[in-house]
């Protein structure tokens, strides 16, 4: 059974699609709603773009309920936009046709998402289970699949020895959240999308935690963090982009106040419907 | 008074204990901050002032009322109201103002009151507006103030919250923060408020930091500035301490 489900956030169904070189992911004026239709319908996204190079770590700034949330699980192709495209462009995957993001390469994954609340993707009974997840339907196996699982855990300063055997529902809430992130680096992604990441973790462990992003995009991978924590997105990141009343700003280098301001801004402009 | 004297947990399976020999007395209206690092045991301590987790070792008491005392269960509760961290897990109604009104119902709150009291709660979060939708298809910062509003709405003598901001934006943060101390000053309701934030610590009268789940500092927020010994444990450089509107240091 669990063979067939397809796991939140490690998309692994349907055909694989393939990618070569440096992918970009990249969204054209994304549009979408809720309760689309309906008499109670919100507009959350109109007309995003963004476009995501090979090593760049960007972070997206939003307040609460500001569609974060919507537009990471639109990049990483868990639901399609009703209006614009988002796709891996230098490569063949295309995550608004469903198709899955497995890589060309071995034992990795285009795109994963790690999703805001950590139980919600938790679903194995102890830690080692849950981060060989994604790599075991990779294929890795024995060893290497051993040492992907330890890697990803001491990556976030979780010692495996201490927290392999354990429940994952049953650490700390800061660990539960570094779980959840080591589930995902267990699946070597080209796209790393991150939803508030940052809950949750002490000040020690968010420094880390973005420490662990940076070496991360240095490496060649993207990493797109989705947070309303303003400073440290502006400190840590390449760029930041504001996603406020609907439209994400241009990526650029912000301050904290000029982030602030632009939310305020938004106060006065309500989203638009998207069609 | 809530009190704790000299309480230990250990949890099932566990070698280390969450918390050993911790003291604490909250007395009536007082508003409070707990601080201290991932897994240093804040979660525990909150759950035991609860009357959620009941201590294998010394003593936690509510206005008097032993916790470990399960026949004193629904007197204790009746006094403590408790927030957990994750929102979805909390939620027991199908509409944001069901949600609201339950607590008071379960108390036998006339009904007249108890609509009253949900629309001040509706109108002081600012969730006029979704009080039909389901409080689970919310944005996790929308949660936390439904939840925040059911338990006010109760009017307990003493609320824990275990990082009942950690899911909002600053400027919320800041806006329910405020309104929270606030409102514990006109109810007389005493706050336990476990928190990642130093800002939102240092904007209360008193402030408790735990590490390995001992007391390692308690006392004003400008003496905990000042206790080098209490920051190191703590993972906090002074030197980064950020004062902005986000009000932290996470």
């Amino acid at each position: 059974m669990k063979g067939r489900l397809k796991r939140p956030g490690c998309p692994d169904g349907g055909a694989a699609a393939r990618t070569m070189g440096a992918a970009e992911l990249v969204l054209r004026g994304v549009g979408f709603s809720y309760d689309r239709g309906l008499p109670t319908e919100k507009a959350v996204l109109r007309s995003v773009s963004l476009r995501v190079r090979a090593g760049e770590l960007v972070s997206v700034v939003g307040r609460t309920g500001s569609g974060k949330t919507t537009l990471g699980l639109i990049m990483a192709g868990l639901v399609r936009p009703q209006s614009g495209r988002v796709s891996v462009e230098g490569g063949t995957s295309d995550p608004a046709s469903g198709q899955s993001f497995r890589s060309e390469a071995a034992g990795r994954l285009d795109v994963v998402m790690v999703f805001q609340v950590p139980e919600s993707q938790f679903f194995e009974e102890d830690v080692f289970s849950e981060v060989a997840f994604g790599p075991s339907r990779l294929g890795l196996r024995g060893g290497e699949l051993e040492a992907r699982v330890r890697s990803s855990l001491e990556r976030l300063g979780l010692d495996p020895a201490r927290v392999s055997t354990r429940s994952p529902v049953r650490l700390s809430e800061g660990e539960k959240r570094n779980v959840a992130i080591a589930s995902a680096l267990a699946c070597e992604p080209r796209f790393l999308i991150l939803d508030e990441p940052t809950i949750s973790l002490d000040w020690q462990a968010s420094a880390r935690l973005f420490s662990v992003l940076r070496r991360l995009a240095d490496s060649g991978v993207s990493v797109v963090v989705l947070t309303h924590e303003v400073e440290k997105a502006v400190r840590h990141s390449d760029s930041a982009a504001v996603l406020a009343a609907g439209t994400l700003s241009a990526p650029g280098r912000l301050t904290a106040e000029e982030v602030y301001e632009s939310w305020r801004d938004a106060l006065e402009r309500p989203v638009a419907p998207t069609r | 008074m809530l009190e704790l004297s000299s309480v230990h947990y250990t949890y099932p399976g566990r070698d280390a204990p969450a918390v050993r020999d911790l003291s604490l007395a909250v007395k009536e209206g007082e508003v409070l901050a707990v601080i201290g690092r991932n897994a240093s045991g804040k979660t525990t301590l909150s759950k035991l002032c609860a009357g959620i987790l009941s201590p294998q070792g010394g003593r936690a008491t509510v206005d008097g009322l032993d916790t470990r005392d399960t026949r004193l269960g629904p007197d204790v509760r009746r006094r403590v109201a408790f927030l957990q961290q994750n929102p979805e897990t909390q939620f027991v109604s199908v509409t944001v103002e069901r949600e609201i009104a339950s607590g008071p119902e379960n108390l036998g709150v006339p009904a007249a009151d108890a609509r009253s009291t949900v629309g001040d709660m509706l109108e002081f979060f600012g969730l006029v507006e979704l009080r039909k939708r389901p409080p689970g298809a919310l944005s996790a910062g929308q949660m936390q103030k439904v939840l925040l509003a059911s338990l006010l709405a109760m009017k307990p003598a003493y609320l824990v919250l275990d990082e009942p901001t950690s899911y909002l934006d600053p400027l919320e943060r800041d806006a329910v923060g405020g309104e929270l101390r606030r409102v514990s000053r006109s109810l007389g309701t005493s706050v336990v408020w476990v928190t990642q934030f130093l800002g939102e610590a240092l904007a209360l009268p008193r402030i408790v930091a735990v590490a390995d789940g001992r007391v390692c500092f308690d006392g004003a927020p400008a003496d905990f500035l000042d206790d080098g010994d209490a920051l190191a444990l703590l993972g906090i450089d002074a030197t980064e301490l950020e004062h902005g509107t986000g009000g932290g240091t996470q």
